[in-house]
């Protein structure tokens, strides 16, 4: 298995689409900073942990980018040499899953530190009551923000075993989360925050209604990862490559 | 081996061996089910029916497939920004084969010059070679390639050829499919004829040439004269241009007997032995494309 999950590293090292992507979450985590940050009225704890939560963005891109990993090798025609080197395609899937967690949580430190060096000093500049904030709260968001952004990528190579076009996967799911969930928000917010998005929200510290707690949050979207990349094994599995 | 897609058997009871130590070519037109046939017995497409087995066990029970084989496919492919060298390294590091086997089989395709290159910048033909080095990454005992020749230049066909019947005398398999019949009658020691799913014929080369009767080919100014007296003696006769036709069921006495008493002279008179192509398509009912 490790030489699966390394092997993952290595394709995903040697295109110019990780780093594509971490340029990415880094400029438009520090866009979304410098909007936060310049917003005015910033005097609770709660407005404080939102500008400074930075992994908004690179949860989205992470998904992104796990269902780009994984649709890719059947876009490309990769998925053939891959199966021949390790035909056993649950663990295929599955050591994608362990590569795009480890993945998430790499790029997901880049991003709260970007924000954490951006956001600081600019609030603290503009008289932002910092002290409301302790070091265990700096350390919850950073831990949250590298989980949502770990459990993002598995998500995302779950969704990408389950549709393997490239093209649907991505369009299908970006659908689904501005435009289906939002509705489902509307219509529930007590499901709404059980969906991908509403799990992902209750780690950014996002201003939504009836969020759940970060740790529930945290392990609704691993169970949205782990029953997504099952499914996804079990697809794989039985559908034949052509 | 049967295989269903929906309504549409592709493959319909397909059933060969392929032996050690020679090069075996896998014929058909296309759709004829070679290429589903070939991803079945790699485990990439389940049969419907049937299985398919490497010295005894499915390809995916295989301890160690890659390195017991190496297989090239359609639409095997890269990703067109990834260098030719870090594609073989992801492969060899996936199938837990030494990284140093990249650059060796490189070497062995003769594209050591281009490794650095990333694939999308490469022709179909050093496509070709890349999808044969990755296949050679373990060292396989067994080569299955599907149609290798697309898009090789004449020196690469030459090369693979000469690839391929140097890797069968080492002891080893080669399962190749090819439409193209007279690079095959050059290669392969043993075929197997399929068409619309099923096997037609499957032996050495020569016995399936040997097992057909040739044709005697006879040119004269009174071709048509002639054509007819062949036909009421019940001959097979097809005009393959003005003055020649192509005489099936006689010998070349028989026709030049008849071209006297008919008193039609005759130009030429040879036998014209069963070449691969007329036993292809013989076997599989395919008419050859006009000329």
């Amino acid at each position: 298995m490790s030489s699966l999950v390394s092997a993952e590293f290595l394709k995903l090292r040697t295109t110019r689409t990780a780093y594509g992507f971490l340029a990415a979450i880094v400029l438009l985590t520090l866009g979304v900073v410098a909007a936060n940050s310049a917003n005015v009225d910033l005097s609770t704890k709660e407005d404080l942990e939102e500008a400074l939560s930075g992994a908004g963005i690179a949860a989205a891109l992470l998904l992104v980018l796990g269902i780009v990993a994984t649709t890719g090798e059947h876009r490309h025609g990769t998925i053939t040499s891959s199966l021949l080197a390790s035909p056993d395609r649950r663990r295929l899937v599955g050591a994608k899953v362990i590569a795009y967690l480890l993945t998430g949580a790499l790029l997901g430190i880049a991003a709260v530190l970007a924000t954490f060096a951006v956001a600081v000093p600019w609030l603290s500049a503009r008289d932002a009551p910092l002290d409301l904030l302790d070091l265990g709260d700096y350390l919850g968001l950073f831990v949250e923000g590298v989980a949502v952004s770990a459990l993002s990528g598995a998500v995302g190579v779950g969704i990408g075993a389950i549709v393997r076009n490239q093209v649907a996967a991505v369009v299908g799911t970006l659908i689904y989360l501005f435009v289906l969930e939002p509705v489902i928000g509307v219509i529930s917010s007590d499901v709404a925050a059980y969906t991908i998005g509403g799990s992902q929200s209750a780690l950014t510290a996002a201003p939504v209604e009836d969020a759940l707690d970060p740790l529930v949050g945290g392990l609704v979207l691993a169970a949205w990862a782990l029953g997504l990349s099952l499914a996804g094994a079990e697809l794989e599995e039985r559908r034949d490559v052509v | 081996m049967r295989k269903r897609f929906g309504g549409v058997t592709a493959v319909d009871g397909v059933s060969f061996d392929v032996e050690p130590g020679r090069v075996t070519g896998f014929l058909g037109p296309n759709g004829a089910g070679k290429t589903t046939t070939l991803r079945m017995i790699l485990g990439l497409a389940h049969p419907t029916s049937g299985t398919a087995t490497i010295d005894g066990r499915p390809y995916r029970a295989l301890p160690d497939a890659a390195r017991t084989v190496g297989a090239v496919l359609e639409r095997s492919g890269f990703h067109p920004g990834r260098r030719a060298r870090d594609h073989l390294r992801a492969v060899a590091r996936a199938a837990r084969i030494p990284e140093s086997r990249a650059d060796e089989t490189l070497e062995i395709v003769a594209l050591q010059n281009a490794r650095s290159r990333r694939a999308g910048q490469y022709s179909l033909g050093m496509r070709q070679r890349l999808a044969l080095a990755t296949a050679l990454l373990g060292d396989p005992r067994i080569l299955i390639l599907d149609e290798p020749a697309n898009g090789l230049d004449p020196q690469g066909i030459r090369w693979l050829r000469d690839f391929m019947r140097w890797y069968a005398s080492q002891g080893r398999t080669v399962l190749v499919s090819s439409h193209v019949l007279s690079e095959m009658a050059q290669t392969a020691d043993a075929v197997i004829v399929i068409a619309r799913g099923r096997v037609v014929a499957q032996g050495p080369v020569t016995e399936l040439i040997a097992g057909r009767g040739g044709a005697v080919e006879v040119r004269s100014p009174g071709a048509e004269r002639l054509a007819a007296a062949l036909r009421s003696r019940g001959f097979g006769v097809e005009r393959s241009d003005d003055h020649t036709l192509v005489v099936t069921g006689a010998d070349v006495a028989a026709v030049g007997d008849l071209a006297l008493s008919e008193g039609v002279a005759v130009h030429g008179l040879r036998e014209r032995s069963a070449s691969l192509e007329d036993v292809f398509f013989e076997l599989t009912g395919e008419e050859s494309a006009p000329s």
